[in-house]
């Protein structure tokens, strides 16, 4: 397993962002929007880079985020109507640095049942490989707001080619640190500036590491609906290869 | 004994499930000694027994005859020819086909003519109290329920019967209170027949001779079969146990499909919640959340934009013009701060001139908006379809709502085109999309589902399919308590003549928040008292002004208040002055179809053409314009044209 996996993601993930002009953490509040519909952001590491624990240098984490400042304290579901999607390109280590080709080798589509009178959601996973669609096997279900902690993977495992995907869903605090304000203001400055050379002029004094005091954390408090995976690496694996390039799409039907 | 008891239950078992008293909490408006205006429940003022009143005269208008009550007696229970023929000829079996049954069993309980002869008595004793009873107003039980007490009564003797238990003991009682339970059901038919107080003994008497009538006419029938098939040896033994598990096959059946629609178990109607009812955090805990996110780094513009636009869903939900102006002033502070990539702000200021009805200054913004970003270019699109909405271009606002639809398939988007597509006649469309929304309602977000649950209901009530539209609110008002949806369920319950059961609802959502719209739909429930329809209207007049001055520009409700107050000129004339103000900001067809009203009221019969032609020309086609234009042409004497609008009405 390469250790440059995070970095080749990441630039995975940027590249296919496209035009996005940051990351897509936020649209702010909407009336007329489906907050489930709504996406923040996408984590995806070795198992190992937590744990310390080579044992564990086998397992793929895949953490999907959605619904963005939603308040403590209020029960948010996933949609019933939507699919939550992992795209996985295969990258063959010596084509690393090459451009993503954004081919979808591997999803793992996540689906939602209606919440139950708990307030918890079944839980269906797929696993499509190459174009081939395998359901797994498990008896999954969302955590409820209920749920003082949130539970270990090893709860809830979902049954391929026996192998077990570790599965867990529900509310968790949002651990993205961004001072989103700073970002925005310095943005707008360059922007403001009109050329590159007036940009050149901005001083960056709000994202320097002096500044760091008074950066505040935009997520702070706020919940996310996270969906998180442990898959073992050798159900994603072909041919040797050992990077991925990963995104996460929400879709629903027209 | 044990037997008995549990026919007594059958009987008392609807009793308990009745509604409760009608509620009589009276209401007022005045001015407290601040000069603020309050509202006052439970003041004497308003006799209840003079709306009772009203509601027994608007039923004196046809008066069935003596004659008439005793055949629909007849026919109630199946005992015509008529009533097994549809009326295109072909044979059916008759709605009373459950009576006949009873009266079947009672045949086949046995035990000599003189004990048949008994039961049938009891019988009659027991449905002629309950009939005069229910019908006097003495005990009152909805149809639904009886109907299904009345199917399990059937099959419970039919068992007796079946199981060989022949003579059972205290069976006189048994069949007096089985008796009663179908007299409930009688008196649900004689209701219907809405009579007048002086009527109803005599309509009494009638229908339940006519009852008797058609008992003895099916035992007519009966007698002799059941006679002949004993002198039949093989049939002799099984008559009596095979009729009886049949109709107990039968009647259990009809018990579960009539339990099937009371409405506790309609739970499967497309338009029910199927989601758990999550109550959503109150409004004030929401604010002060932002508002210390806010106190925290009022630098922040996401948390000024954050605390702005929770501030603006609280006026839109409670009328607060307070919020409103702070929400107005953040917003501004937000914009001011941060001139560029600030789409949330630039998104709220929009809406925040629409809400202000400053539709034109909205559409300029919506259309820079449109050329933004993606989330700028979307907020524009709903925007613009309520200021496209408010200026009268229905085409517009139809195309804004399909470039939604297809950016995104949010079921929010759905009934915004779902309701521009109604405005313009286009019902199927409407239909469809109505149905995709309720198939993307998402858990959680209660708030919409409501408004979805409004809109539909809405929809449903102006196109008259008034079952439809009450069994939607009723969803609604599942998930929460909520004004809007009581106002409406008063609305449609009126329609259904149930005068009682709308005055109920409006002093409920007048409690939850005091409108003028409500004191001005209790004033035109009492029409009938002069007192209390001016003492509603007063009253009405006075919060719909107070309204005016602490709202963002609704005029409508002022206008529409005036115009009922339109016996003195000079009102009218302040209608029309108000009329021409909105329009001045607001030319949409809702408000050139009352412009036409009052016009016409006061018998500006060419003006008031005018008026709805324009509103035709916008692509108004809802059931208020296609009925204004009708009036306008009867005013003007082409009945012709007048039809040719009613029969537009008719076929969308």
């Amino acid at each position: 397993m390469n250790l440059k996996l995070i970095p080749a993601i990441f630039v995975g993930c940027l590249t296919l962002a496209g035009g996005l002009k940051a990351s897509d953490h936020d649209d702010g509040e909407m009336d007329g929007k489906g907050r489930s519909l709504n996406l923040t952001d996408l984590y995806a590491f070795r198992e190992d880079n937590q744990t310390g624990n080579s044992a564990d240098s086998e397992n793929l984490i895949l953490v999907m985020n959605s619904n963005p400042r939603s308040l403590p304290g209020q029960q948010y579901f996933f949609s019933s109507n939507a699919r939550y999607e992992f795209h996985l390109s295969r990258v063959l280590d010596s084509d690393k640095d090459k451009r993503p080709t954004g081919q979808s080798d591997i999803i793992l589509r996540v689906t939602f049942g209606a919440p139950d009178v708990n307030s918890r959601q079944t839980i269906n996973l797929a696993v499509i490989r190459d174009g081939i669609e395998q359901a797994t096997s498990g008896n999954l279900q969302t955590s409820n707001i209920g749920d003082s902690k949130a539970g270990s993977f090893d709860a809830q495992l979902a049954q391929i080619d026996g192998q077990s995907i570790g599965v867990a869903a529900g509310l968790r605090e949002d651990p993205f640190f961004f001072d989103v304000n700073g970002f925005f203001k310095t943005r707008a400055a360059i922007a403001q500036a009109g050329t590159a050379a007036g940009a050149a002029q901005i001083k960056f004094a709000s994202l320097s590491t002096s500044h760091n005091a008074s950066a505040s954390d935009f997520t702070a408090s706020y919940n996310v609906n996270s969906i998180v995976l442990r898959v073992p690496l050798s159900l994603l694996k072909k041919n040797g290869n050992s990077v991925f390039d990963v995104w996460e799409t929400i879709s629903v039907k027209q | 004994m044990r037997i008995t008891l549990l026919f007594v239950g059958l009987v008392f078992i609807p009793l308990l499930l009745t509604g409760h008293p009608l509620d009589k909490a009276k209401l007022s408006v005045f001015k407290n000694e601040r000069g603020i205006l309050s509202v006052k429940f439970n003041d004497a003022e308003i006799p209840n027994t003079q709306i009772e009143t009203q509601i027994q005269q608007s039923k004196s208008e046809k008066v069935p005859t003596f004659g008439k009550t005793l055949i629909l007696g007849v026919g109630h229970i199946g005992a015509l020819p008529e009533e097994w023929v549809t009326e295109e000829g072909q044979a059916q079996w008759p709605e009373g086909l459950d009576h006949i049954l009873l009266v079947v069993l009672l045949a086949l309980s046995g035990g000599g003519l003189w004990k048949i002869l008994k039961r049938v008595t009891g019988f009659t004793l027991g449905h002629s109290l309950s009939l005069a009873a229910a019908t006097l107003g003495w005990i009152a039980i909805p149809s639904n329920i009886v109907e299904v007490f009345i199917a399990l009564s059937i099959a419970a003797l039919a068992a007796f019967i079946a199981a060989g238990k022949k003579d059972i003991r205290g069976g006189f009682s048994i069949i007096t209170l089985t008796g009663f339970l179908h007299g409930l059901g009688f008196a649900n038919a004689l209701k219907e027949l809405n009579l007048p107080n002086d009527k109803i003994i005599s309509a009494l008497i009638s229908f339940n001779l006519g009852v008797e009538l058609g008992q003895i006419i099916i035992l007519c029938v009966l007698i002799p079969t059941l006679w002949m098939l004993t002198r039949i040896r093989f049939a002799k033994a099984f008559t009596a146990p095979a009729t009886a598990a049949v109709v107990m096959i039968l009647a259990s059946f009809w018990t579960y499909e009539r339990t099937q629609e009371l409405e506790i178990f309609r739970t499967e109607h497309w338009s029910a919640y199927r989601f758990p009812i999550i109550p959503p955090l109150q409004g004030e805990q929401v604010i002060s959340r932002y508002e210390a996110e806010y106190k925290r780094d009022p630098a922040n513009t996401l948390a000024i934009n954050s605390l702005a636009q929770v501030l603006f869903s609280a006026y839109k939900k409670t009328g607060s013009l307070k919020d409103f102006e702070r929400a107005r002033s953040l917003n501004t502070a937000s914009l001011q701060q941060q001139k560029l990539l600030n789409s949330s702000a630039k998104c709220l200021r929009a809406s925040l001139l629409e809400a202000e009805h400053r539709f034109s200054e909205a559409i300029l913004e919506t259309q820079t908006l449109i050329q933004g970003s993606k989330q700028e270019r979307e907020c524009g699109l709903v925007t613009q379809i309520s200021a496209a909405l408010a200026i009268g271009d229905l085409n517009q606002a139809a195309i804004a709502a399909n470039t939604l639809v297809m950016m995104k398939p949010y079921a929010s988007y759905y009934l915004m085109r779902a309701n521009i597509l109604e405005a313009q006649g286009r019902q199927q469309e409407s239909d469809f999309d109505l149905e995709k929304a309720f198939a993307r309602e998402e858990a959680g977000e209660t708030g919409f589902s409501q408004k979805l649950r409004f809109i539909t209901a809405r929809i449903y009530y102006q196109r008259g399919e008034i079952d439809e539209a009450l069994q939607v609110t009723n969803s609604g008002l599942q998930i929460a308590e909520n004004e809007n949806l009581l106002i409406l369920k008063a609305d449609i319950l009126n329609a259904k003549k149930d005068y009682i059961g709308a005055q109920d609802i409006l002093y409920r959502a007048f409690e939850l928040r005091p409108q003028s719209g409500i004191l001005r739909r209790l004033a035109a429930l009492n029409h009938q008292s002069d007192e209390i329809y001016r003492h509603y209207l007063e009253q009405a007049e006075l919060l719909a002004r107070a309204e005016v001055e602490t709202s963002t520009g609704h005029r409508m409700e002022l206008v529409r208040v005036l115009s009922m107050k339109g016996q003195s000129s000079n009102k009218l004339t302040e209608a029309i002055e108000l009329i021409k103000k909105e329009l001045d900001v607001r030319k949409s067809a809702e408000v050139m179809t009352v412009f036409s009203e009052v016009l016409l009221q006061k018998g500006n019969s060419v003006q008031a053409f005018h008026a709805i032609q324009t509103a035709l020309q916008m692509g108004g086609r809802s059931k208020e314009v296609l009925q204004q234009a009708a009036k306008v042409e009867i005013a003007l004497g082409n009945k012709s044209r007048a039809f040719l609008y009613v029969s537009e009405r008719v076929t969308n």
